[in-house]
């Protein structure tokens, strides 16, 4: 077998026709973050075909327990897409014979991204989650001598943190909550490098949202400003002990 | 995540996978019907484990009402506190719609399989960690243990995978035939 005979059997792989009943499901490239391929179903109409995923994207967040999500982020995403959402399906009406590959693959891609959003939906959510695990655990573990989002004066300016340990000399310690995110390490390490600056500097600690989901190159320059990188799931008693 | 969590939810998994599991009151099939008239049936209830309710354990399994003998879909669901929605465990799909790629990280043999019947084996996954079991990155699968013809080989099958001898007592779904 030939390079091309080779090359057309596997486009005729990643994309074909079934029918069933009066409707045809068409299995394109795309797929979800799961790795199902996307389906997108035709039904003629009086006034052309009815293109749509079939409620497949919602049915996949269905299975991991985020349809309520999914529906929030939908709307957005078929508004992008230039397709329709009706709480459960992505579609077209009115496609006529020749739009129908285009069709087929606006509903596609809308439908996997949907998927992808929810999931960037959820790990965001996770974020927020992270920061009321990190006040509660400050809380538990120095009482009322914890204060939140508090300013902090440095060498060059004031900054707001996280979480600010006081004790009878002003400022103990200073907690800085980071997102596993470029542009929160950056700021956390320029905010920590001002105060760390001082002559009678404070402790400086810095609580990973997500320590896993944070690069490694990144926590090492944390690290490096930091007096102790933290992951804000630890024990209270850790939390006085990182202080 | 943090390592340690994750580590302790991986661990309740491998748990919930062995423990003998039973429906913890009787279970039916519902009918929900989208705005073109399409209708999905659901079959869903909370699982004991070794003959205690605990675990975050539930059973879920969906087919299109207009499908007759395929396209059905099972897996067991796993809540956690800490855990956004829920993790998907063990699904096994049968005559599915819709194919599943193994990523190039699989092991040999598995490594960028297309699948039909599948269903996802637990020690498959878990040395990749929780991101397979919530669905945020493409899980391993494998072909069917043994082929099956009839929705009671579906039930059979996946009574012994989820260890869920229950199983095998449910209805067949209330499919309707569709004419032509």
């Amino acid at each position: 077998m030939n390079l091309k005979q080779i090359a057309d059997e596997v486009a005729r792989s990643l994309s074909f026709a079934e029918i069933s009943g009066q409707s045809a499901f068409i299995t394109t490239p795309v797929t979800y973050a799961n790795g199902t391929a996307v389906v997108v179903r035709l039904d003629p109409d009086a006034d052309g075909y009815f293109v749509s995923d079939d409620g497949y994207g919602a049915f996949t967040a269905e299975t991991m327990g985020a349809l309520h999500t999914f529906v929030k982020v939908a709307a957005g995403v078929a508004k992008r897409g230039g397709v329709d959402f009706d709480q459960r399906s992505f579609f077209i009406v009115r496609v006529d014979r020749d739009q129908l590959p285009a069709a087929v693959a606006a509903i596609a891609n809308v439908s996997a991204a949907a998927v992808e959003r929810t999931i960037y939906a959820l790990e965001n959510m996770k974020v927020k989650r992270s920061k009321v695990l990190f006040q509660s655990r400050l809380e538990e573990a120095f009482g009322n001598r914890a204060k939140f989002d508090a300013p902090v004066q440095g060498v060059t300016r004031e900054w707001d943190f996280a979480g600010v340990i006081l004790d009878g000399n002003g400022v103990a310690a200073v907690f800085e909550f980071v997102a596993p995110a470029f542009t929160a390490v950056a700021a956390a390490n320029m905010k920590i490098g001002d105060v760390r600056g001082l002559t009678d500097a404070p402790h400086a600690v810095a609580a990973l949202a997500d320590y896993d989901k944070t690069e490694p190159s990144l926590r090492a320059i944390l690290s490096n400003t930091a007096d102790k990188v933290i992951s804000v799931g630890i024990a209270a008693a850790d939390y006085r002990l990182a202080a | 995540m943090d390592p340690e969590f994750e580590a302790q939810i991986i661990a309740h998994l491998r748990v919930v996978c062995a423990a003998s599991k039973a429906f913890d009151s009787p279970v039916r099939w519902i009918a929900v019907k989208d705005s073109r008239g399409n209708e999905r049936l659901y079959l869903r209830g909370a699982l004991r484990l070794d003959g205690q309710l605990g675990g975050g354990v539930s059973i879920f399994i969906s087919t299109p009402r207009l499908e007759w003998e395929s396209d059905v879909y099972g897996q067991l669901e796993v809540r956690r506190p800490g855990i956004r929605g829920h993790l998907r465990l063990l699904p096994i799909e049968w005559r599915p719609r819709r194919r599943h790629n193994n990523p190039a990280s699989a092991p040999m043999g598995l490594r960028l399989l297309t699948l039909g019947d599948r269903w996802h084996d637990f020690e498959d996954n878990a040395p990749f960690g929780i991101n397979g079991f919530n669905q945020t990155q493409t899980a391993i699968a494998r072909e069917l243990p043994r082929a099956i013809s009839s929705f009671s080989d579906y039930l059979n099958l996946a009574s012994e995978i989820w260890k869920l001898p229950d199983l095998r007592t449910i209805e067949q779904p209330p499919w309707s035939k569709t004419l032509f």
